[in-house]
């Protein structure tokens, strides 16, 4: 109990942070090199979209990705709103841009497959309009925790913000389900078996696996940044403020 | 109450009251966030002659006609309930053919004729190797399409 509280304390977080994203590190660059190779080499073509089904393996993780992350920051902004722990909001913050850039890779690989399987890259239908206000969401995020003069205002706000856009992330999810869309429906969180054959499934899951990898990487990255540049702030601020002392 | 078991209300309460006041919204505009209507619909539904809508259905086999020379495509759109003739003028997405789920953007004529101006290929949520397909359809196994 003890020893898993002292994980809160950001102190202790910075003396561990180091070796486990070298570790991370390794193992993202192993499920990248794998998950590549099965996605771009190691997997058939579909049977109707043939090499076309590829941006699948790029598309669809980032998709997961852009949802799992929003959340990840609308439960942590809900932590530091009602427990004003300062380590929810660092991580939450240091995720926002991580989860922007997985969004928008998401819209990209999405318009570069639509065009030559719908035939146009962008429509507005329910699925689409949703995981664009998804973005918007982000950039709001951003925004706002930068807005204020004042950090912790600032802070707050864009907590709220993130905490009420959640809203989006079950009308991304069943968009495809309450409205007729142009985009399909799941294919994996289905309650019938999986609508992906198994060769088509592993090379998915590698690249899955390897986003996450490098999600974790990168935010113990930025959250280390963050703690380590608040420490500076603090120390130069009580250099300033220290009287000073004759030497003699 | 302690602060913090006063915060943890308000924003469960704030969450809840903005979800059913979505919930109400989006079930208000149910018709306007529908991408396309069935065939079905034309027949259900109010459609007045011309209106510009999306309909969505699949090429019903061996109800397309090319004319090659005018670059105009005949083809009929079906829900299995009900058929809808198109007019289209213009270039095919690349899964286009019989039996493909479509989506057609134009003008209605009447209940069972349209006059499109974009077609779009809806694709299915089915990802599996040639082989497989070709297996399964041995096996007189019907992939839906």
């Amino acid at each position: 109990m003890i020893k898993a509280h002292s994980y809160l304390q950001p102190n202790h977080l910075l003396t561990h942070a180091t070796r486990w994203r070298l570790w991370i590190g390794r193992l993202t660059l192993c499920l990248f090199a794998i998950g590549l190779y099965l996605a771009f080499i190691g997997s058939p073509p579909d049977y109707q979209q043939g090499e076309t089904v590829r941006i699948m393996y790029v598309h669809v993780p980032c998709a997961w990705m852009a949802m799992g992350i929003y959340s990840f920051i609308a439960i942590l902004s809900a932590i530091f709103l009602i427990w004003k722990y300062p380590l929810a909001c660092i991580l939450a913050r240091s995720a926002a841009p991580l989860g922007a850039l997985f969004t928008f890779l998401s819209l990209l690989t999405g318009a570069l497959w639509g065009k030559p399987m719908w035939g146009t890259w962008w429509v507005w239908d329910a699925r689409l309009t949703s995981v664009l206000i998804l973005l918007f969401l982000y950039l709001g995020y951003l925004a706002i925790s930068e807005a204020f003069e004042d950090t912790q205002t600032s802070l707050n706000a864009a907590s709220v913000l993130a905490v009420v856009g959640f809203i989006n992330v079950p009308i991304i999810k069943w968009s495809v389900v309450w409205w007729t869309t142009l985009h399909q429906p799941a294919s994996i969180t289905r309650i019938a078996a999986p609508a992906i054959h198994i060769s088509m499934l592993i090379p998915l899951m590698a690249m899955a696996l390897a986003f996450i990898g490098y999600f974790i990487w990168v935010l113990l990255l930025r959250v280390q940044i963050q703690l380590i540049s608040a420490k500076t702030h603090a120390l130069q601020l009580k250099l300033i403020h220290q009287p000073f002392k004759k030497t003699t | 109450m302690k602060p913090k078991t006063q915060r943890l209300w308000i924003i469960l309460f704030c969450i809840l009251s903005l979800a059913c006041a979505l919930g109400f919204i989006l079930r208000a505009f149910q018709e306007n966030l529908l991408f396309f209507y069935t065939p079905s619909d034309l027949l259900n539904k109010n459609f007045q002659e011309n209106q510009r809508i999306r309909l969505g259905g699949i090429v019903k086999p061996l109800s397309v006609k090319l004319h090659a020379k005018e670059h105009k495509i005949e083809f009929t759109v079906t829900d299995e309930t009900h058929d809808v003739h198109i007019n289209y003028k213009g270039i095919l997405p690349d899964l286009f053919r019989e039996r493909q789920g479509i989506i057609v953007e134009g003008y209605l004529i009447d209940k069972s004729h349209f006059n499109a101006i974009s077609v779009l290929a809806k694709h299915d949520e089915n990802y599996m190797p040639p082989q497989v397909e070709k297996a399964l359809r041995g096996k007189g196994l019907h992939i839906k399409i």
